[in-house]
């Protein structure tokens, strides 16, 4: 019975890896803008193969990408969408080669390409919500981390969200680090607990709310009813409560 | 005698003791205070470098005066930002004149172009070529600068130590930022003859005010549970359902449910008309299993079942193994951008995770869609001439005197760098620009 199986799967093993052969290294996915990985290096290296890419080849299907991927479509007649489906990718393997060992080490080594016409190759890229960098969001998961490492996943949510909704309003500053090292304005960041390493829930939390989630219901500010010093706070109009604090207006 | 002595040193001990700890705390406190200044000051000057980045892109793109001459101003009042936020870095221990230099040269250049009449003296070939250069080099000190922030981030640098040992007169421990500051400087003192913009990073469109006009009957908290229970993919016990406090805009439920793997869920519902407003659920996802296709196909199938009607993905991306999709209301062959919800799934099994849909409720309306008064061919006509259009639709979007008008909108590129623009339909107004970023690159520490 053991052996059975493990010839079955022995046996879909090889079959994966040859069918994967056959259709060159494209997966069957269709790659679309925002995607990341393998299949998006390839398409890159492909474009650029037959001259219609000429930015870095990242693993990142983003708006340059986008348009190489839709000029290749107008001048092989292909329906012009954007997205590489089916008929689109056996294009692409028929008009370029792919060496895929060759490619992925040049990106390791971040180096330029000469086999694809010269353009320059990066280790790594990562999609960021448009105007965020990488580094503001690891400022405000700082942030979130140092305020509200104890509360449940909403509450750092709730927190992230309070800082983007100061940034947006007028009588705040309207940056990240202006909003988080205002004098006064957060305990984590008047005690040092800002410097303590962020884990990946306050990460997320910070990546839902730069994409648009707040569950505050737009509120500027947020305090523990247990620990408030000031009388001032209890004054504002109260939304709603998660966790330990309650937001206000 | 002697153990009245030893009993007075020895409360003389206690009170020096507690004078000390007291001067330490007090030391410790103004320490983080100046700390919290310094990095205040450093991080302002990364991001004011991006914008202006980023805005002299747009102004490149630019066709119509009224848009352009705000947008030199602005940049002209970033770099004096940014270089006040240099002056407060505790730089001291090395020449840091030539970033500054490139960031006032840059200044007068964009003031002096600002302030002319551009309608009678438009921007001359060598000027645009200026702009041009000035958009290249913000970009080279945007890299070194992200590089020195992500080495200040990650090995949690204190700015303080690099001015106490300025004042020292020694070279600071560790060089990265003293390393990547210098690169800076040599890069700036590259730029010849001084080739160099507000934005808040968030849009937020109307106030919470705007749901007060949605109708329907007040749902119970039992109504609120179960309706909750059909958003969550998942088999979900409900913990906790709450109502909002006295302060909120319009009164809602929180419903709060644990997933049987851990997972935590929470979901705001109206209590007027049970409007699903927002929700998410925190499960980190296995190993994507499905493209961001499928599960954009998927996303569309769980909008569609929740009723809203005539949704189509206008912007989608991959963290990780997780996907997030923007979908818009479409009438007819026109998009309604106010009428956006975003929408997280899983790439391991393809469920949603989290909908957000406040923007849309405050925005949601009978509308109609009347005709255009230009063509398209007229409308493109607006664009700058050195931008080749790849892609043209008709959409709806609120403009900065917060008024919804048609527009024609255009996905455009110039060589180095895409946008997207927006021109009134009706008076041919550049309504809105912005620059599509690209992937951020990883920065080598």
């Amino acid at each position: 019975m053991q052996k059975w199986k493990k010839g079955i799967a022995l046996l879909l093993t090889l079959m994966l890896l040859l069918t994967a052969q056959q259709t060159g290294a494209f997966s069957n996915q269709i790659i679309q803008r925002g995607a990341e990985g393998d299949d998006v290096i390839e398409l890159q290296a492909r474009l650029q193969y037959t001259g219609y890419y000429r930015n870095q080849i990242d693993g990142v299907f983003g708006w340059s990408t986008y348009s190489a991927l839709r000029n290749f479509q107008e001048s092989f007649g292909l329906p012009v969408d954007g997205i590489a489906g089916a008929s689109t990718k056996r294009k692409l393997e028929q008009a370029s080669k792919y060496d895929e060992a060759h490619v992925k080490s040049q990106i390791r080594k971040g180096r330029a390409f000469t086999y694809y016409g010269g353009a320059k190759t990066t280790a790594k890229s990562v999609n960021t919500p448009a105007g965020f960098s990488q580094n503001d969001i690891q400022l405000m998961a700082n942030a979130v981390y140092g305020e509200a490492r104890g509360e449940p996943y909403q509450g750092q949510v709730a927190v992230a969200a309070v800082i983007l909704n100061r940034i947006a309003s007028e009588s705040f500053p309207n940056t990240a680090s202006g909003v988080i090292f205002e004098p006064g304005a957060f305990t984590a960041v008047a005690d040092g607990q800002i410097w303590l390493t962020p884990n990946e829930k306050a990460k997320k939390a910070v990546l839902d709310a730069i994409n648009g989630w707040d569950p505050t219901g737009e509120a500027l500010y947020y305090f523990n009813p247990d620990t408030a010093t000031s009388g001032w706070i209890w004054s504002r109009p109260q939304i709603k409560r998660i966790g330990k604090h309650i937001f206000c207006e | 005698m002697r153990s009245f002595i030893t009993a007075a040193l020895a409360v003389l001990l206690v009170a020096t003791g507690i004078w000390g700890y007291m001067q330490y705390q007090q030391k410790k406190a103004l320490m983080i205070e100046a700390e919290n200044g310094y990095q205040q000051a450093f991080h302002e000057l990364v991001y004011q470098v991006d914008v202006i980045h980023d805005k002299t892109g747009e102004a490149l793109a630019m066709n119509s005066k009224s848009n352009l001459t705000p947008a030199l101003t602005d940049v002209w009042r970033l770099t004096s930002e940014a270089h006040n936020a240099i002056s407060r870095l505790p730089l001291g221990f090395m020449p840091f004149s030539k970033t500054e230099e490139f960031l006032g040269a840059s200044g007068d250049f964009m003031y002096k172009t600002a302030v002319r009449d551009l309608d009678s003296e438009p921007l001359t070939e060598k000027e645009y070529e200026r702009l041009e250069s000035l958009y290249k080099q913000s970009a080279d000190l945007q890299k070194e600068l992200r590089g020195v922030q992500q080495t200040v981030l990650e090995k949690n640098l204190q700015w303080i130590d690099v001015a106490h040992a300025t004042a020292n007169g020694e070279e600071p421990k560790d060089n990265t930022v003293v390393d990547g500051f210098n690169t800076i400087e040599r890069k700036s003192s590259e730029f010849s003859e001084a080739d160099v913009f507000n934005a808040a990073q968030v849009q937020k469109s109307v106030s919470d005010d705007a749901l007060k006009r949605l109708k329907g009957k007040a749902i119970s908290k039992k109504e609120a549970a179960s309706i909750a229970k059909s958003y969550f993919n998942m088999d979900a016990e409900v913990t906790s359902v709450e109502q909002s406090l006295k302060g909120a805009d319009v009164p809602f439920y929180t419903v709060v449910v644990d997933g049987q793997d851990g997972e935590e869920g929470s979901m705001d519902i109206m209590k007027k008309g049970g409007y699903p407003l927002t929700f998410t659920v925190n499960k980190t996802p296995g190993k994507s299993r499905i493209s961001l296709y499928e599960a954009s196909v998927k996303a569309a199938a769980f909008l569609k079942k929740h009723e809203f009607e005539n949704m189509v993905v206008t912007e989608s991306a991959q963290y990780d193994h997780t996907g997030v999709f923007t979908f818009t209301k479409k009438i007819g062959d026109t998009l309604i951008y106010p009428e956006s919800v975003v929408v997280k799934t899983a790439l391991d099994t393809g469920d949603v995770m989290g909908l957000e849909a406040q923007n849309y409720w405050k925005n949601t309306k009978e509308r109609k869609v009347k005709k255009p008064s230009l063509t398209e061919e007229k409308a493109k006509k607006e664009l700058h001439p050195k931008l080749t259009v790849l892609e043209t639709h008709k959409a709806v979007v609120t403009n900065e005197e917060m008024k919804d008008v048609l527009c024609y909108e255009f996905l455009a590129e110039n060589g180095t760098a895409s946008y997207r623009i927006f021109i009134n339909a009706d008076t041919g107004k550049e309504e809105r620009i912005e620059k599509l970023a690209e992937a951020e690159a990883g920065y080598e520490v």
